[in-house]
């Protein structure tokens, strides 16, 4: 373990003074934005190394470790220093606002320590197949038998680096925690670029950062809070008239992360049209731009590829006429879905009547301080002011882009997370202008801080229970009705069966996916995998028919729950 | 006849809008719920602004209504995050 601590240090250290010395051939002056590409560069480094050595079959801990300890000593020849500065943070922001930024931070580092993987989304299609990929050391044709586990899985990427040192899934929540980091700033940089101050720019990146909604799916193992964190860094690239070669490199790597990136482009496009006359990008060079830009194509594109290559379907398993597919996914623009998101929207959602989870369910998560100061003051300030008044349509028309391209459900607004962005920056700006405001304000964000302590399906009396384990065996599974630790089983329907929690939480158990069409085909498959223990929850009438078909024979032997073993 | 200066016949034009929103809600909605209706506050809310910023605006009718608008939101979220933090 102590060797993987070792190399997980080494290999961030690499990819911060990576990130730094990409960032030397685009520095914009601007310390802001320069931190959101210095930030945005370090996500894009990890996603390139990950996917590079998974696709070799290096994707190991002492490969990248050692290939991180190199390259950090020739970075550090080449003269690349990090230089944080603490003292110039409390110069900028203030004590206040710094010791807000203390807590939040200890309380997302405690969230994720304590936390397991528990969402249902999480452990049933975005993580098993990372399991597969650590337990292995490379790219694996299995990712589990969820049908959604074929999407693309940029944010998988980053929950991959940060399991694959320790081989221990403790830190995986880390990498929702990168992007949310990554959305703070992009607020950040927009408030500044409309002219905020300082510190009133950094009070919208709190606000953004402690939206219910956002910081609870942060540390959930999904990618939304990633996808929205893309939309906002890209926003906040073309807002600032960057090369626009550094805009595709955050949407192309957001594409790859969740096709919802791109039904903002509505907005993205509106707010280029209006920005692209403005001043020409200081310094840097545009060649350089389109060769990041060409960067995230290919580290965003991978997965779209590697689906037609597979599957002959680009977006597999949108627009798949093959059924059973689990929700089905819509596949482009539909009025219906518009017409039920938005009415929702207004009517049900944005009042929060739910309690605050990863998911949003039936509302919106966007918190008492957007509902209750942000809509308000972004009414105000857009009336007043053309540039917050564009920024504003540019938002606005990328959440209506997305409410007609998003299946209409109950969970749909966590696709547009990156809406309270602009609400944040409203609420800043106001409380600039208005000192009555400032104790309101706090009064809502202290709200929100105490009310995001826990998500919804991550009850007290859970938390407690994963306190007190030990942060090896940390993990929601109870009932594993007999099983021997790290007993291969083999997996048969069972598409919401939370496949990721039997891997365990150091990767150590072995999960056999059963795909059979008859009971022979599933008896001999488990006879030749030397698989004992059956997990099956049949998905289809065909499944459940086969299941019966191979107990009644004798074959397996219910040993409680959803559990049979081979007789 | 007499001649509205311009700025005004702007103001008007621009009221156009909340005032379609607010009759919109009403006209949509039943009585009882009118009240917390979000778009039905913001529309009132846009017609208030427009009439203040003829005379030089209040922030403290607007923090006034942020309050009121944060009341609703509690309203409806406050039982929810009290019944996740208790044992």
């Amino acid at each position: 373990m102590m060797a993987g601590v070792a190399w997980l240090i080494a290999a961030n250290v690499a990819v911060l003074l990576g990130a730094q010395a990409l960032l030397g051939r685009f520095r914009t002056g601007k310390s802001s934005l320069d931190l959101l590409l210095f930030l945005l560069f370090r996500i894009t480094l990890i996603s390139g190394i990950v996917l590079a050595t998974g696709m070799i079959g290096h994707l190991r801990s002492l490969p990248l470790g050692l290939g991180g300890l190199i390259s950090s000593a020739i970075l550090l020849l080449l003269g690349i220093r990090l230089r944080p500065g603490a003292r110039t943070f409390i110069a900028t922001f203030g004590w206040g606002l710094t010791l807000v930024m203390v807590i939040v931070s200890a309380r997302l580092l405690a969230q994720v320590w304590f936390f397991s993987p528990h969402l249902g989304d999480a452990v049933n299609y975005y993580l098993p197949k990372v399991a597969e990929w650590v337990q292995s050391g490379v790219f694996t044709r299995e990712m589990g038998i969820h049908p959604h586990v074929t999407l693309p899985a940029g944010f998988e990427l980053v929950a991959t680096w940060w399991v694959v040192f320790l081989h221990h899934d403790v830190l995986i929540e880390m990498a929702g925690v990168e992007f949310l980091l990554l959305g703070g700033v992009a607020t950040y940089v927009m408030a500044r670029n409309l002219g905020l101050r300082e510190r009133s720019a950094c009070g919208a990146a709190l606000l953004y950062v402690m939206t219910p909604g956002i910081h609870l799916s942060a540390t959930s193992g999904i990618n939304d809070v990633a996808a929205a964190a893309m939309i906002l860094t890209t926003l906040a690239i073309v807002l600032e008239q960057v090369p626009s070669g550094l805009a595709l490199l955050a949407f192309a790597l957001g594409i790859g992360i969740k096709p919802t990136v791109g039904y903002a482009v509505p907005g993205i496009a509106l707010l280029y049209a209006w920005t692209r006359k403005g001043r020409p990008f200081p310094q840097g060079s545009p060649v350089a731009a389109r060769w990041a830009g060409g960067m995230g194509l290919v580290i965003g594109g991978y997965w779209y590829v590697r689906n037609l290559i597979w599957y002959g379907n680009p977006f597999y398993p949108v627009g798949s006429s093959q059924k059973a597919l689990f929700p089905p996914p819509q596949f482009g623009p539909k009025v219906a879905s518009f017409l039920g998101n938005f009415h929702d929207l207004i009517n049900v959602k944005i009042y929060d009547r739910h309690a605050y989870g990863a998911l949003v369910d039936d509302s919106t998560g966007w918190g008492i301080v957007a509902f209750g100061c942000g809509l308000a003051a972004l009414l105000s300030w857009a009336r007043e002011d053309s540039r917050a008044r564009r920024l504003a349509w540019a938002f606005g028309l990328s959440l209506m882009s997305e409410l007609l391209l998003i299946i209409h459900d109950a969970w749909c607004l966590k696709y547009v997370f990156f809406f309270p962005a602009i609400l944040a920056i409203a609420v800043a700006r106001e409380c600039e202008q208005s000192r009555h405001l400032i104790p309101l304000v706090a009064i809502g964000f202290l709200i929100q801080f105490l009310s995001t302590m826990l998500p919804y399906d991550l009850p007290l009396k859970s938390v407690s229970g994963l306190v007190g384990e030990s942060w090896r065996d940390r993990s929601v599974l109870e009932d594993e009705s007999g099983i021997r630790t790290n007993e291969p089983i083999g997996f048969f329907g069972g598409i919401e069966g939370r496949a990721y929690l039997f891997y365990r939480p150091d990767f150590s158990r072995r999960l056999v996916y059963f795909r059979s069409t008859s009971a022979t085909a599933l008896k001999e498959e488990m006879a030749q995998s030397g698989v004992q223990v059956l997990f099956s929850v049949p998905a289809t009438e065909e499944q459940h028919a086969i299941l019966t078909v191979v107990i009644q024979s004798g074959f397996l032997k219910p040993i409680g729950g959803s559990f049979y073993r081979k007789e | 006849m007499v001649e509205m200066p311009r700025d005004r016949w702007r103001a008007a034009a621009e009221a156009m809008v909340p005032l379609a929103l607010v009759a919109w809600r009403i006209a949509s909605l039943p009585i009882k719920d009118l009240w917390r209706d979000v778009l039905l506050l913001l529309g009132l809310y846009w017609i208030l602004e427009i009439g203040m910023a003829a005379r030089g605006g209040s922030r403290i009718v607007r923090t006034l209504f942020m309050a009121f608008m944060m009341g609703i939101y509690l309203q409806g979220q406050l039982p929810f995050a009290l019944k996740m933090l208790r044992p």
